[in-house]
């Protein structure tokens, strides 16, 4: 246990000293929400707010989730970590842990921007938008951090993790798009429950998954 | 592993492939609403399900890969996926084929389609992974871990496909088809004659697989110092 807090640490150790992870996430974010804003115009429908919150947050902690794997094997770094005396279903948890919080990260800072920039609605609705937000957020990063393992092992590196993450985390995607835009359009925390239920489900299966495969897709 | 069994294997193929093609474009009756558009289903749906067929099949040679290390699990789900991958395309295209003189669009998003279009992603995302892989034994290991993981997405995809209904007005009820006795006949022979394509060839292509692999591997033993 204290071997994984370690882990998770040196992660946000890493990213407290240099911040260069953050401030290119949020610049690409911002960005993008951007050319989206303009796109929409003002006074976008709910399905539209959400589909631009999902659209920017998949774009921003895709390019996290790769940069984070490509700095484990920036001088073999790797090899360090898998010294350390914990199973590899553990390292699975801290690592999907840390980009877990990387997620939550950008999608606050997207929330904030389109809350701005795009529709205010999404703030004002923040408390239930929250909640199928951050259990997709968590699907995401979990299946992220086993694909960004097997991506960077092969030649194409980091440039095949979109490919293989989006397909694999769409069902999180759904699902979360649903909850954010009945959220948006007034429902209760009960009128989301099925959506949050099933996100639920899925981030445990992927959990699941990345704790019983991980050790196959790290070890030589 | 001699000549002789393939050789029955496909000429029964064969033979199965003519009496689906007769029974979908002449035993079959007419169908009452679609006419004869319809009978592109007595394809369609023997694709679609050797293209599921085929995914199960290569999650299957994955999960027994990294059980048991041996090389010919892995040629088999390579060549699962890659034979899949071209059921799955046709199923697609077949479909907007079928869709637009019917419902007079080229593409909905309702779940089954979601559901294949995902199946086709991970296919895709599976080959690229092995091209990308080369001959490394981590690299056959990591493809067999997506299979599995694929695999196990495919019916989350399904059941979450379900909440697109609440964002998208447009209502498609689903494809409920009632089969007259003699188009299900015709349907049937048709899943067999398909499914028995897939296996003759992803047989020969599994056998290719692991010659391939045998090849490489003697490349390795002249090239190393003796």
């Amino acid at each position: 246990m204290r071997v994984a807090a370690a882990l998770i640490w040196k992660d946000v150790l890493a990213e407290l000293r240099t911040r260069e992870l953050v401030t290119s996430m949020s610049l690409v974010a911002f960005l993008a929400l951007t050319v989206q804003g303009l796109a929409v115009g003002g006074a976008p429908a709910p399905p539209v707010t959400a589909a631009v919150l999902w659209i920017t947050v998949v774009f921003a902690a895709t390019l996290g989730l790769a940069r984070t794997q490509a700095l484990e094997h920036e001088r073999d770094a790797f090899a360090g970590v898998l010294l350390a005396p914990v199973g590899r279903g553990t390292l699975f948890l801290a690592k999907a842990a840390a980009n877990l919080l990387l997620t939550l990260l950008v999608m606050a800072v997207v929330v904030l921007a389109e809350t701005v920039l795009v529709d205010p609605a999404l703030g004002r609705r923040i408390a239930v938008v929250a909640l199928p937000l951050v259990l997709g957020g968590a699907g995401f990063a979990a299946s992220g951090t086993l694909l960004g393992a097997m991506a960077s092992a092969t030649r194409l590196r980091e440039v095949l993790l979109p490919i293989l993450l989006v397909p694999v985390s769409l069902p999180a995607i759904v699902v979360s798009l649903s909850g954010v835009t009945a959220a948006l359009e007034g429902a209760s925390f009960g009128a989301v429950l099925g959506p949050v239920r099933f996100l639920i489900a899925f981030d445990v299966i992927v959990v699941v998954l990345g704790v019983w495969l991980f050790e196959y897709v790290v070890d030589e | 592993m001699g000549r002789s069994p393939d050789g029955w294997a496909a000429w029964i193929m064969g033979g199965l492939m003519i009496a689906a093609l007769y029974g979908a474009f002449v035993y079959a009756p007419r169908e009452r609403v679609m006419g004869d558009v319809q009978r592109i289903f007595y394809v369609h749906l023997p694709l679609a399900w050797v293209g599921f067929v085929a995914f199960g099949h290569s999650a299957w040679a994955a999960v027994q890969y990294l059980r048991t290390g041996r090389r010919g699990w892995d040629a088999a789900s390579a060549a699962a996926a890659e034979i899949g991958v071209l059921f799955a395309t046709l199923v697609i295209v077949t479909g907007s084929l079928w869709a637009r003189p019917v419902w007079n669009t080229w593409w909905t998003w309702d779940p089954q389609l979601v559901t294949y279009l995902i199946l086709w992603f991970i296919y895709a995302g599976y080959l690229m992974l092995r091209a990308a892989a080369g001959d490394d034994e981590r690299q056959r290991r990591i493809a067999a871990v997506f299979a599995i993981v694929g695999f196990a997405d495919v019916p989350l995809v399904w059941l979450s496909a379900r909440y697109l209904r609440a964002l998208s007005p447009v209502i498609f009820t689903s494809r409920s088809i009632g089969l007259a006795p003699q188009m299900a006949w015709a349907l049937g022979v048709g899943l067999v004659a398909w499914t028995l394509v897939y296996a003759v060839i992803v047989q020969l292509r599994t056998r290719l697989g692991v010659m391939e692999g045998d090849v490489a591997a003697l490349a390795e033993g002249r090239s190393r110092p003796a």
